[in-house]
């Protein structure tokens, strides 16, 4: 019987189904892989049965009864322990006093804090001193750290959230290590992982969530890496070649306006990367392998640590994926923000009436969806957003576009406007970089096709089986690139 | 610039805020043993009843207007200048130089506007080139103004005779046109003149490219950079100014009030303004009635100190402001969403 069983949950985030009636269990004494890619709802599944939020639908049931997880603490208190994908020790104190914090005894000495923080690392085969600052070690000791604690608070269920994104090779060994520790003392482990290798590594159970609902559950010697790649991604279905498969990063002539070499930064590189006019260049990939840090080094918001970059162009046409950080201010109107650009908003004076006058033009032929160009921006939907977006970036013709999940989170018709918008945007001759975790949207595009993994990029063919593949670190692992 | 709900909202809020203070004012007095009503005719009369009244709402209101004025400025570019109160013991210190030197209130007015600007300039490249926070740096300018101003009042600006911690009074031809309403000297110029900075500043907030990319800066940087501009150009030139408008309040203070320069210059107006920008909305033109509210709430705190005095009064404006402030705040905690997990 399962240890913690999550049945029919639902969940509704303004007015977008996250969770559609999902039941999952998780047993004693295994360890459960958990994948899906973002958005797909995993997180706000583990944080259903951590009591972070609250389903609308549906039971949680642990050892067969039912249970309302009402705050985290709730949650402890019937064993359930989470270890999140970002640190929550203190690096300032000692591991001793992170053990303990913040319910630890209200009276204590340090020495006997560290015995009893001894007692708890040994009994988990974890050799260190207890007196010892936290920022002093290493990631991987404190990636331990956290499930010890995580563990002296909840003692039947461990949920980790992508705890190896930030680990190396061996220190992800160690990690593994320490939880089939815990699997064999009878803990049920859900583990959350982008990467199939790890599944193949250690989960005696897969479950695939897309979408908010689940595609797959089997155990996981029953589970072939295809299949597994298929159904995490979404497509099942080999797209015919069209066009002309360029294989390399690097082209041969030097007609292209964007020219990367050796180019690296935070979180990737180093990366040779060239686009040509009038083409379509995609780079694929799960959400974290050094593609927003790559695009963002390219529009000048960050800092590259090495290599050489020639842009040339004046302005480039940035649309960015994310909407309210980078590219939109929701305090102007949605006029403003559509002539927020330096090749439209030329001259000093700018009063309303020139606002309205010139951003009237763009925002229809766009198809913004606003009163007038003098309403405040936070109040249009998510998809007329993107669209003010596009308008700007596109309208004055630029010759390099650099697009970032440009349609995430848009209906059909926004969606396929905005593609045409890009089409249309290589057509007239401009380089167009379109950086997508949307492997349809990727495909319907492209000329060409990179995968970004772990920082770097490679080449690939139009299969979408080895795109799968590569994106979810297989051919890596296995070392067979086609 | 906002919709007409949006001013309506302002409008209606403000109104609401007042009303609440005013209620939890004249609360307090009746446990004090005044008389609600008494106490509303007293603080009616000792504001607006009289010229004299007038005169001394008048003198309030244009300080706090410029101060305020430029404290909004710089939170349009997301920037909270804490310090006007410093920059505007700088201003009023230039003002008093420059007026002692070449004796016309013109040239003052400008040094006092650089003084300000000069006072904010180390904060302001701090924020900008080292993102170190300006709520720290600005404010720890005004313990540093502070300290400027007891030395020079006491050391080597102290009027000739040396007797008393201020300095000596300006030349004549370094006055503003003063407060004789009823002599024919005509409309005072330092009431036009903070005014006009109201409007102006509004113009340029809302009416050109600069302003826009000010106001962008505040929610967006990053859009402000990838437009291919300088969200760091934004935040020099909206700070910038700011420092120059509160210096430029101090020398109208110097030129045009007290003519000469005392510790009484720095009695925390530079804090009273933050108070009636919040509750202007940031607005530069709403800073107009935002300032005149402040400044009708000090004479007749004043008024009803002499009228009364009551032992608890001597910080009654203060008390007044607090409550103000504390309601603001509340109002705009209360108009905000909550988080969404």
């Amino acid at each position: 019987m399962s240890a913690l069983e999550l049945f029919e949950i639902q969940k509704t985030f303004s007015g977008e189904r996250v969770l559609d009636r999902v039941s999952i269990g998780f047993e004693r004494g295994k360890i459960h892989a958990l994948l899906g890619e973002n958005g797909a709802g995993k997180t706000t599944l583990v944080r259903i049965a951590t009591g972070l939020i609250r389903p609308d639908g549906g039971r949680i049931l642990l050892d067969g009864r039912a249970v309302v997880l009402r705050s985290v603490r709730d949650a402890e208190r019937i064993g359930i322990g989470m270890v999140h994908q970002h640190f929550t020790l203190v690096g300032a104190l000692t591991v001793a006093d992170n053990l303990f914090l913040p319910r630890g005894p209200s009276w204590f000495t340090a020495r006997k804090l560290q015995s009893k923080a001894h007692q708890i690392l040994s009994r988990h085969g974890i050799d260190l001193d207890p007196a010892t600052r936290v920022d002093d070690l290493s990631v991987g000791e404190r990636q331990r750290i956290e499930v010890v604690r995580a563990l002296e608070r909840a003692t039947s269920v461990l949920i980790l959230d992508e705890p190896t994104a930030v680990l190396a090779p061996t220190e992800v060994e160690a990690l593994f290590s320490h939880l089939e520790r815990l699997r064999s003392l009878g803990l049920a482990i859900v583990l959350i992982t982008h990467r199939l290798p790890e599944v193949r590594a250690v989960a005696d159970h897969v479950t695939v969530l897309r979408a908010g609902r689940i595609v797959l559950s089997r155990p996981a010697p029953l589970v072939d890496d295809s299949v597994l790649a298929t159904s995490l991604t979404g497509v099942s279905r080999v797209f015919p070649e069209s066009g002309a498969v360029l294989p390399g990063a690097v082209l041969p002539l030097s007609a292209s306006r964007v020219r990367v070499r050796a180019l690296a930064g935070e979180r990737f590189g180093p990366i040779d990367l060239d686009l040509p006019d009038g083409t379509i260049t995609a780079i694929a990939g799960v959400a974290g392998n050094g593609q927003t840090e790559l695009v963002e080094t390219l529009v000048g918001l960050r800092r590259r640590s090495s290599g050489d970059m020639v842009i040339d162009a004046d302005e480039i046409g940035f649309l960015s994926g994310d909407r309210h950080g980078t590219a939109l201010a929701l305090n102007l109107s949605v006029g403003e923000n559509v002539l927020l650009k330096r090749p439209l908003l030329e001259g000093i004076w700018w009063p309303p009436r020139r606002v309205e006058s010139l951003s009237r033009p763009l925002l229809e032929r766009f198809r913004v969806l606003a009163r007038s160009p003098a309403q405040p921006m936070g109040e249009l939907s998510g998809g007329n957003q993107q669209k003010v977006i596009a308008a700007r970036e596109l309208s004055f013709r630029p010759p390099v576009v650099i697009a970032e999940n440009p349609t995430r989170g848009l209906d059909l018709s926004a969606t396929a406007q905005i593609r045409e918008e890009l089409r249309a945007a290589a057509r007239r001759g401009a380089a167009v970089l379109l950086c997508s975790t949307d492997l349809d949207e990727v495909a319907e595009l492209a000329d060409r096709i990179l995968v970004a993994e772990r920082g770097r990029l490679h080449p690939t063919s139009r299969d979408l089986g080895e795109i799968s593949r590569r994106m979810t670190g297989l051919d890596l692992a296995s070392g067979a690139g086609s | 610039m906002n919709g007409l709900s949006g001013h309506g909202r302002n409008i209606g809020v403000a109104a609401a805020l007042t009303s609440v203070v005013m209620f939890l004012v004249l609360l307090m007095l009746w446990m004090l043993g005044v008389s609600p009503s008494e106490a509303a005719a007293q603080l009616f009369l000792g504001s607006m009843g009289s010229t004299g009244a007038w005169v001394a709402t008048l003198r309030h209101f244009v300080p706090i207007c410029l101060l305020a004025t430029g404290i909004s400025l710089a939170a349009r570019g997301g920037l909270w200048n804490i310090g006007a109160e410093g920059q505007w013991i700088a201003g009023a210190l230039a003002g008093w130089l420059a007026a002692s030197a070449c004796g016309h209130w013109s040239l003052a007015l400008l040094a006092g506007g650089l003084g300000g600007g000069l006072v904010v300039a180390i904060p302001t490249l701090l924020a900008v080139r080292r993102n170190v926070s300006e709520v720290l740096t600005t404010l720890m300018f005004n313990f540093l103004m502070l300290e400027v101003l007891r030395y020079s009042i006491a050391g080597p600006l102290q009027e000739p005779t040396g007797q008393f911690p201020q300095t000596a009074p300006i030349p004549p031809g370094a006055h503003l046109p003063l407060w004789h309403f009823t002599a024919a000297r005509g409309a005072p110029l330092s009431l036009l003149i903070a005014v006009l900075c109201a409007v102006l500043v509004q113009l340029f907030l809302f009416r050109t490219r600069q302003g826009l990319l000010i106001r962008a800066t505040q929610s967006a940087p990053r859009a402000v950079t990838t437009g291919g501009f300088s969200p760091e150009k934004a935040r020099f030139i909206a700070l910038l100014l700011s420092g120059g408008l509160c210096g430029l309040a101090g020398s109208i203070q110097v030129c045009g009030d007290t003519l000469l320069v005392d510790r009484s210059i720095a009695s925390g107006l530079g804090y009273t303004a933050i108070a009636a920008a919040l509750l202007a909305g940031k607005q530069p033109l709403w800073c107009i009635p935002s300032a005149f509210l402040f400044a009708v709430l000090y004479t007749a705190s004043a008024s009803l100190q002499w009228a009364r005095d009551l032992p608890a009064m001597d910080r009654f404006a203060l008390l007044v402001q607090g409550l103000l402030v504390l309601a603001i705040l509340a109002a705009l905690a209360a108009r905000r969403r909550p988080a969404v997990h």
